[in-house]
């Protein structure tokens, strides 16, 4: 899978890191959307192996025996004895010979239940112990697996009397060993290839939904962790965008909150959230104004309502004290109304002058008034004099100042009101009174006297206070208002804040985990479509060989679509012209489809199980379809040990008639339900019987039955050989492969019996010698003669007398493998 | 000529002649006929061929002869062949109780298998038609 997403170019790294990460499981996925990327260098071998898995050979499991008691038909302890390893091997019998319950019994052993009984009714269900009761039920089957020196021995009981079928307890010996089915270890092998395919279960393919068909030949191709995947990356994405929906439901709810308020951090908030698109949404802005962190816009209703609910006025106290203050200045200067600093300053500046003179020329008369005189006397008056009227300048200097600046004072209290007053307006404040109040306040003329000055401090000031603090009272009801009908919204978006921010972020993964999605897909329907090729074109040969006389050709075979789409596409043409297949089917006809959908599963080289075990495949089947049945079967058991019940006699017969070397065993129930297993037929056998008919041939020349009579004894002998060398070398676990490749390469008859007899292809010079030891001269004259055929024409008496010497060599090989 | 008479390869001919003239037509009793005329060609064959290799044996069993056949012949493969056509062809034209007539495609097949072993006979025999 790597390699695939390496080698896409057009797929972006982040699509195809989730992939990766929702192949390597949930935990990683979770970790890749958190950003992680840390997966990506350590990819699990198992993320590689995908696309590998269907390659790797299986290891084979045959059926030693099913042993029965107590179970459905089967009363006493009954025992169906297997070949391990390849090859053909009938079932027959009647209805209610028990035959079935042998197939019942080791599909139950195994999978825990029986797809026949799976949808009928309690009693029948209930029917699964045997009528003629023997204790203790038990089913027991045998397993050869490759590569294992040990069989596994598979056993299932229940307590005696116990009635309840789902109450058994399997034990598993041998090579493994454990309780419970599980022990058996093979339940998903089982699930995917499933080795069984029983009559009702070929005829439901007309009943099963298209999906159903779709997953069942998809499990058998080795993608379950692709699918796996995708269902991950698909619930992730959905999960994302139910939640996201969630936030966005509620995010209109709010919308349609903050537009019902106004109030300008709802109308921060509504245009932080107005986009319908959610990536455009400000989700930070939102925050910082419902945590208060910032004022909405600057110029905004509710900062002015502060600023109305403690507009400020001047101060009483400041009012009161600077018109004490204008007061007593007043009286002060009025105090020195006598007093004109000028005129003093001036006659000190006289008098200064004069004294001037006095210092420079000495006493003399007084040069202005001509009268007085200038001496030490008036020196000293006048020098005091001078300072006084210095004295008296500066103070009413002094006061003039004083008086000057307390005026200042005063005038400046009664200054504009702020500005925010005029804008009362806007929030809907009433501030008619205050501006009225405020401008008989500053409209106090410039020329008033004083005293009206602090006459209208003292008054005009209480009326100011009075309605600033009306107006104070209602911006602080305002903002009051507006609070009340703000929190409960805050509060909501407060508390769904967080939950956006996460929807939103994790949504923003959607798109990309939708790209992974349907790369996944795609690349998953290209791996199924590749790997379900070879089963397709099975299954059109198996149909071709089962179709026989039918008109129906099957065309097309595709698993199509995928999740919900999916379904398994057939194609069919009627003599050449397209339609639907189970529309123009007969019944036999599903029968034999279904067959050929199945069988090509359970081929598959990596099943790890080398049986397939088919009941009454023959049902329903058109008689002229038997002869096709045979030869898959006969395909089939090329590389599977094909088991087969029938308790149609029409394919016994067919395989006789097509010469398809199988076994045949006969299952027939005596009273009390005791089931015996005889085998009537075996490849050996067949063999034996075309040699016998040739000896019984009148006028068959004898130069002809010379070389002919030996052949089949000869295949007879190396057909026992055969079967003797897979049940050893396949029962001790040696590889299919390696046994088929041992018996491939014995060409001679004598390196086959070597095999058989000796276990040693090279001791092909002792076989006769051994023969002749253990069963005697007659036997290995008739094995040396199969071998080589004689020269000479030989009487038909003696033919006749050499074919039941090679039959008896030949049973005797074959006890050899079954007595252990 | 009777078929009797007449050389497997001839047989035949008149064989797919009959199918051609008469799979348009449908209904009838030709695919027996041809599927007879098939197994009759064979036996022909076999017949052709043990006059030369093993006298005595085409008076014998058609089983038999094709046990036989599989130790004479050259092509193993094509005797099991032949032996599995002709098992084929004699199922079909004998009336079976429910069982349909072979339809053309498998008429045809059965008649080109026969058709290679009859022409293989002639060239070991070196009696071509």
């Amino acid at each position: 899978m790597r390699a695939r997403i390496d080698a896409d170019t057009a797929l972006a790294v982040d699509v195809g890191l989730l992939v990766i990460a929702a192949l390597e499981g949930d935990a990683t996925l979770m970790q890749a959307l958190a950003g992680d990327r840390s997966h990506a260098a350590s990819v699990s071998t198992a993320v590689d192996e995908v696309t590998e898995s269907a390659d790797r050979p299986a290891t084979g499991v045959f059926v030693n025996r099913i042993a029965v008691q107590g179970f459905r038909g089967i009363g006493s302890r009954s025992t169906l004895d297997l070949a391990p390893g390849p090859g053909l091997t009938l079932v027959v019998g009647r209805n209610g010979s028990g035959k079935s319950s042998f197939a019942e019994a080791l599909e139950f052993l195994l999978t825990g239940e029986n797809r026949r009984w799976a949808e009928r009714s309690a009693v029948w269900k209930q029917g699964w112990r045997n009528l003629h009761l023997a204790e203790p039920v038990e089913i027991e089957a045998t397993f050869a697996i490759e590569g294992e020196r040990q069989p596994l021995v598979a056993r299932c009981t229940w307590p005696a009397g116990e009635t309840e079928l789902d109450a058994a307890s399997t034990a598993v010996r041998g090579v493994r060993r454990g309780d419970g089915r599980a022990a058996i270890g093979w339940d998903a092998a089982l699930s995917t290839y499933r080795p069984f395919l029983p009559y009702n279960e070929l005829g439901s393919i007309a009943d099963s939904p298209p999906s159903a068909l779709f997953d069942v030949m998809s499990a058998a191709l080795g993608i379950e962790s692709l699918v796996d995947a995708h269902k991950r990356l698909r619930e992730q994405r959905l999960a994302r965008e139910k939640r996201f929906k969630a936030v966005e439901s509620d995010c209109s709810r709010h919308r349609t909150g903050l537009d019902e308020i106004d109030d300008e951090r709802a109308r921060t908030c509504a245009r932080a959230i107005e986009a319908s698109e959610a990536d455009a949404w400000d989700l930070d802005a939102l925050e910082l104004v419902v945590e208060g962190a910032i004022d909405p816009e600057g110029d905004g209703g509710l900062p002015l309502l502060g600023k109305l609910a403690i507009l400020p006025i001047p101060s009483a106290e400041d009012v009161l004290a600077t018109a004490g203050r204008l007061q007593a200045a007043v009286k002060t200067t009025r105090d020195m109304a006598a007093t004109d600093a000028g005129r003093a300053g001036q006659i000190a500046d006289l008098l200064q002058q004069s004294l001037d003179l006095h210092a420079a020329h000495g006493d003399q008369p007084c040069p202005v008034c001509g009268d007085g005189a200038l001496d030490g006397v008036w020196r000293e008056r006048t020098e005091g004099e001078i300072k006084r009227l210095r004295q008296e300048a500066r103070a009413a200097m002094q006061a003039q100042q004083v008086l000057h600046e307390a005026r200042h004072k005063a005038r400046a209290l009664l200054t504009e009101p702020p500005p925010e007053l005029r804008r009362a307006e806007e929030v809907g404040v009433d501030a008619a009174d205050l501006t009225t109040v405020w401008s008989h306040w500053t409209s106090l003329p410039a020329n008033v006297p004083d005293e009206a000055l602090v006459e209208h401090l003292r008054h005009s000031h209480a009326s100011l206070k009075d309605a600033a603090a009306t107006l104070h009272e209602q911006a602080a009801a305002e903002l009051r208002r507006r609070e009340d009908a703000w929190r409960p919204i805050a509060r909501s978006l407060r508390e769904w804040l967080p939950d956006a921010k996460q929807a939103a972020l994790a949504r923003r993964a959607a798109p990309n985990l939708r790209k992974a999605e349907k790369w996944l897909l795609d690349e998953t329907g290209a791996i199924r479509a590749e790997r379900f090729k070879p089963i397709a074109d099975r299954a059109r040969d198996v149909w071709v060989l089962l179709r026989q006389n039918s008109a129906v050709a099957l065309d097309d075979l595709e698993l199509a679509g995928g999740s919900t789409q999916r379904r398994l596409a057939l194609g069919v043409s009627v003599d050449g012209v397209a339609g639907q297949a189970l529309g123009v089917m007969s019944q036999g006809e599903i029968h034999a489809l279904a067959l050929s959908l199945f069988l090509p599963r359970v081929l598959l080289p990596e099943s790890p199980f080398g049986f397939v075990v088919i009941d009454d495949p023959v049902q329903a089947m058109d008689p002229g379809k038997v002869d096709g049945l045979a030869r898959v079967l006969h395909m089939a058991a090329r590389t599977r040990q094909v088991i087969v019940f029938t308790h149609d006699e029409r394919l016994p017969e067919s395989i006789r008639r097509l010469q398809i070397p199988a076994r045949v065993i006969e299952v027939a129930r005596r009273a009390q339900s005791v089931v015996e297993c005889r085998e009537t037929r075996h490849p050996a056998g067949q063999y034996l019987d075309d040699a016998r008919s040739l000896t019984l041939t009148t006028d068959l020349p004898p130069a002809a039955a010379a070389r002919a009579v030996p052949l089949y004894c000869r295949l007879s002998l190396e057909a026992a050989s055969t079967e003797v060398v897979r049940r050893r070398r396949i029962g001790r676990g040696d590889a299919h492969a390696a046994v088929e490749e041992t018996l491939t390469r014995a060409r001679a008859l004598l390196q086959k019996l070597a095999l058989a007899l000796l276990d040693d292809v090279e001791r092909a010079g002792d076989v006769l010698p051994h023969i002749n030891a253990k069963w005697g001269r007659e036997a290995g004259a008739a094995v040396a003669w199969s071998n080589r055929g004689s020269h000479d024409p030989i009487p038909p008496a003696q033919l006749k007398e050499l074919v039941s010497r090679t039959d008896r060599v030949t049973r005797s090989i074959l006890s050899l493998a079954r007595s252990k | 000529m009777t078929p009797g008479t007449m050389s497997p390869l001839r047989i035949l001919s008149a064989a797919e002649a009959l199918i051609k003239s008469s799979a348009a037509s449908g209904a009838g009793l030709w695919p027996r006929t041809a599927a007879a005329l098939g197994r009759q060609a064979i036996e022909g064959a076999l017949r052709q061929y043990w006059r030369l290799r093993e006298p005595g044996l085409e008076r014998c069993s058609t089983h038999s002869q094709l046990l036989c056949l599989a130790v004479y012949f050259r092509d193993r493969e094509l005797a099991r062949q032949t032996s599995a056509t002709w098992s084929a062809l004699s199922r079909a034209c004998h009336h079976h109780p429910y069982e349909l007539n072979p339809t053309v495609d498998e008429l045809r097949a059965w008649l080109a298998s026969a058709g290679t072993f009859a022409n293989e006979v002639a060239q070991q025999t070196g009696k071509p038609d």
